[in-house]
């Protein structure tokens, strides 16, 4: 390789990293918009806020850092969306209407169980699985996804939702291994 | 390309797009002579250079966004077609602004083409003879309309006479080709 093509392949190589860091923020964005739709009437906002926001970082340094990140990520965002936006839909349905809802707890133990099946039934059949990374991106993710819609319940949601996460992953695993 | 040269451009893509780093050496090391080769077609010897460097950089600016299910080889041509559209479009600017007297250069001649003339010049003759077999007066009526003139004449009497000596013009028109 010529001065002139490692210079080239220099440029190059910063011209492909800017545009995966301008690809990833778009995308982590936009899932960031999409997750602060569980902030609709929430009443308080601050933290759930914080959440998303979190949860756009995280997003776009995985999906960034590619490979086994990313593909973690993804599923990760995928199942995390039923306990991001259950609780929201459950407010916007009327279910609860006061600032302490009882249901809420359970509506988050609901949601978690179905991330929690979404990710041990999907999970093995993505790329990448076998690396721990992608667990490790998929657990972050799904959990930061959660917060954000549970996170207005308290402790209780949040434990209901994590409850239901573990309840709802280990489920697959054990059928796998009954069959 | 050969399919085994395409088919490894296209793993390395999708590996590059799946975030993989390891690709990026073997991938820049095929498309640099690729992309060269292919402005080279397309441009003049000295835009070339320019042309293929900021294709390569698209591309890999771009390589994130590449979907899988996409043919590389393709994708990347498309990218580079783009890039080499602007060249050519940045160089007939600069030609301009170099050369503003020299503007029209670049289009197509407006005048007429010998073979254009040469029709022209049968139509004309075909059209002297087929006036001049007309009468007098039918004649100096289509000569008088075509020059814009009229005549001492009332104007729904001029105008029924320059249709009566389209008619005939016509007519000896079609005689005349027919006969051909």
């Amino acid at each position: 390789m010529t001065v002139a093509e490692a210079h080239l392949a220099a440029r190059a190589r910063a011209a492909y990293e800017r545009g995966r860091l301008r690809w990833a923020l778009g995308r982590a964005a936009a899932a960031a918009a999409l997750s602060a739709v569980a902030l609709i009437g929430c009443p308080s906002h601050a933290a759930p806020a914080a959440c998303a926001a979190a949860l756009g970082v995280l997003l776009a340094a995985c999906l960034w850092r590619g490979g086994a990140w990313a593909h973690g990520a993804r599923l990760g965002f995928a199942a995390g969306l039923a306990p991001c936006l259950l609780p929201a839909a459950a407010r916007a349905a009327h279910v609860c209407n006061a600032s302490i809802c009882l249901s809420m707890p359970a509506i988050c133990l609901g949601g978690g169980v179905v991330a929690g099946l979404l990710l041990g039934w999907l999970g093995p059949r993505q790329r990448g699985h076998a690396d721990r990374r992608f667990w490790l991106a998929a657990a972050s993710v799904v959990l930061l996804a959660g917060a954000t819609g549970c996170l207005a319940a308290g402790l209780a949601g949040l434990g209901g939702m994590a409850l239901g996460l573990l309840a709802g992953a280990a489920a697959p695993a054990l059928a796998a291994r009954a069959a | 390309m050969e399919r085994v040269a395409r088919e490894a451009l296209q793993r390395q893509l999708e590996r590059l797009a799946d975030g993989d780093r390891d690709a990026f050496h073997p991938l820049f090391v095929r498309l640099w002579p690729l992309l060269r080769g292919f402005a080279a077609r397309c441009l003049p010897r000295e835009d070339v250079e320019d042309a293929a460097q900021e294709a390569l950089l698209r591309v890999f600016a771009r390589a994130a966004e590449f979907d899988r299910r996409r043919d590389a080889l393709s994708w990347v041509l498309g990218i580079a077609a783009y890039e080499i559209r602007t060249a050519r479009q940045r160089r007939r600017r600069r030609h301009r602004r170099e050369h503003p007297d020299d503007a029209l250069a670049g289009r197509p001649d407006p005048g007429r083409s010998p073979e254009e003339i040469a029709v022209a010049a049968e139509l004309e003759r075909a059209l002297g003879e087929a006036l001049g077999a007309l009468r007098p007066v039918d004649a100096e009526t289509l000569l008088a309309y075509a020059r814009g003139e009229r005549p001492d004449l009332p104007g729904p009497t001029f105008r029924k006479r320059v249709e009566r000596a389209l008619g005939r013009l016509r007519s000896a028109w079609r005689l005349n080709h027919d006969r051909r």
